[in-house]
């Protein structure tokens, strides 16, 4: 099964050469990819391989950029998942609501934990998972952010200026 | 059209036995808008586990939720052993599979008791949760702990089980099936729970798909499909489980999947006593978890429980995400409120078995020498948890400084 997989994989997208790795039987991920090959190869997985079934959202702040990791199954014990890589100082990513609709409280957790934005959520959505009041422009989950200059008293973060 | 009204029920609210926030919007006694609102309870543990080691993080883990504490700790172990390329000894995996299926009994039969409140029938919460007392018995027994066992550690389980608590397992296992197979009887026989709780909530099984939803809620509409059954970890390869299904696709459906997914885990306990291999309990980890990523899957009593982990070779994780069984099955929550009424609101909120941690208990202390009873309060609990600590060596007011807490 996961050989057909890799197989279709690289014979659609070249480009994915030594960017597979299966992990064990039922788990591949794919190394990170720019958003011009991640929504082809996104949308080949879902639409020609039939990994339909969404499971979750993994934000990573990696430094220099930020990954998107989609954990996507075949209803099955095979997961396959593809990861979007964007610029840290730029983290615009396109929701997939069109696709699942189960998607709106993970994508919204990339916003407020790790400073991402969404373009096609719904309107009208609470913010998740952070209090109302929480500072803008505080994203407790980016690797710079740290718990010592959080004031949960004020609920205001004070990094030293020299930061 | 009627008036429509808007009915905030939540965060705080009789009806609800955790932090959740429903705008309701009714016609008349109708709901015909829900707006389901959560994150009262982010503690911030993801971002806790990436400044502590792995051994720290499993007693994060665990603390996820205090019913599916054996749940969380298992998959977040299955996914640190997996990158370590460690197997556990399989005596240790048919203990896990253990705790796993108690954990299942207790979740269950607390979900059975919390379901006849909601519905004014206090009987059968107090029987359901008179019967889960013997499981929780039996688990402080194994682990401990009432909830939260510690059995889990990495490459292994920290406490064997010998003979005596084998025949205890056995005594409990045989009382709570013959007072579930009344709860089965009660589900599929009696006309009551059937007319209360037929129609309502529904999800078909077309929408569990498109939710996402998981566990006894997707079950419950025929989607069958078990963590344990599709991908086997710990001793269901040789325990093999049989899937329980139904087609109502409502609350009924539910509760019916709950009590025959209790027999299921009788019979699987037997097996596995039964077959409990001999030998060790624990194997060598390597110092350092590898570099590496992986998902790990377990079959909680709620439903599918995901564990993504990214080690970066040293001794703290890159990453962690946790998601648990009832993130999945609330997107589908306005969706079953609709077109239900005002009364159904809080169980078809309950039906989806919603997380909240049963430890804030009072505690009964048996003194040994004295055969006494003595019932704690608050502030002894906490004094008695210090002075626990302290004679063990352990000053908790400078572990408290030692860490940074969010």
């Amino acid at each position: 099964m996961t050989d057909n997989v890799q197989g279709s994989l690289l014979a659609k997208f070249p480009y994915l050469e030594s960017k597979i790795k299966e992990q064990r039987q039922g788990r591949i991920f794919l190394d990170p990819l720019q958003k011009e090959q991640f929504w082809p190869v996104f949308d080949y997985i879902i639409d020609e391989l039939g990994y339909k079934d969404f499971h979750m959202l993994v934000g990573r702040d990696s430094g220099e950029t930020m990954h998107v990791i989609y954990l996507l199954t075949d209803g099955g014990a095979n997961m396959l998942c593809p990861k979007l890589e964007v610029e840290k100082e730029n983290p615009v990513i396109r929701s997939i609501y069109s696709r699942f609709s189960n998607c709106t409280w993970h994508e919204l957790e990339l916003v407020d934990l790790l400073g991402f934005v969404v373009e096609g959520l719904p309107e009208g959505l609470p913010n998740y998972p952070l209090p109302d009041g929480w500072p803008k422009g505080s994203h407790p989950l980016r690797k710079d952010w740290k718990v010592e200059y959080f004031n949960k008293e004020t609920l205001t973060y004070n990094p030293p200026s020299d930061i | 059209m009627s008036k429509r009204v808007v009915i905030p029920i939540g965060p705080q609210h009789p009806a609800l036995k955790e932090p959740g926030s429903f705008i309701i919007t009714l016609e008349g006694e109708k709901v015909v808008g829900a707006q389901v609102e959560v994150g009262y309870n982010h503690r911030g543990i993801e971002k806790a586990c990436e400044s502590r080691t792995y051994i720290q993080n499993l007693y994060i883990i665990e603390r996820v939720c205090g019913i599916c504490s054996h749940a969380h700790s298992t998959a977040y172990l299955q996914a640190i052993e997996e990158l370590a390329g460690v197997a556990i000894p399989r005596r240790a995996a048919y203990i896990r599979s253990i705790m796993g299926e108690l954990e299942r009994l207790h979740s269950h039969l607390l979900w059975l008791g919390v379901a006849g409140h909601e519905i004014g029938f206090d009987t059968l919460f107090m029987y359901a949760w008179r019967d889960r007392e013997l499981v929780l018995d039996v688990l402080a027994m194994l682990g401990g702990n009432r909830v939260n066992y510690g059995i889990n550690t990495p490459g292994g389980v920290r406490r064997d089980i010998d003979p005596e608590h084998i025949q205890k397992i056995r005594d409990m296992v045989d009382i709570v099936e013959e007072r579930n197979k009344y709860y089965i009887n009660l589900a599929l026989g009696e006309t009551t729970l059937h007319a209360r709780l037929g129609g309502v909530g529904r999800l078909s099984h077309e929408e569990v798909i498109k939710f996402g939803a998981v566990g006894p809620v997707a079950r419950a509409a025929g989607v069958a499909f078990d963590v344990r059954q599709a991908e086997p970890y710990a001793a269901y390869d040789e325990a093999q489980v049989k899937v329980i299904t139904d087609d109502h696709a409502d609350v009924f459906g539910r509760t019916v999947v709950r009590v025959l997914e209790i027999m299921e885990s009788i019979r699987l306990l037997r097996f596995l006593l039964d077959n409990l291999p001999e030998g060790e309990i624990i194997t060598k980890m390597p110092r350092r978890i590898p570099a590496g990523e992986t998902v790990s899957r377990y079959e909680a009593p709620r439903g599918e429980d995901v564990h993504y982990v990214c080690a970066n070779g040293t001794d703290i994780l890159e990453r962690i995400r946790v998601r648990a069984p009832t993130e999945a099955n609330w997107h589908g929550m306005s969706h079953m409120l609709e077109n239900d009424y005002l009364a159904d609101v809080s169980i078809i909120i309950a039906a989806i078995d919603p997380c909240y941690s049963c430890t804030d208990r009072s505690i009964v202390i048996d003194n040994r020498d004295s055969g006494q009873q003595t019932i704690f309060d608050w502030k002894q609990l906490r004094q008695y948890s210090i002075d626990w600590y302290r004679n063990r060596g352990v000053d908790p007011a400078k572990l408290a400084n030692r860490l940074p807490r969010l």
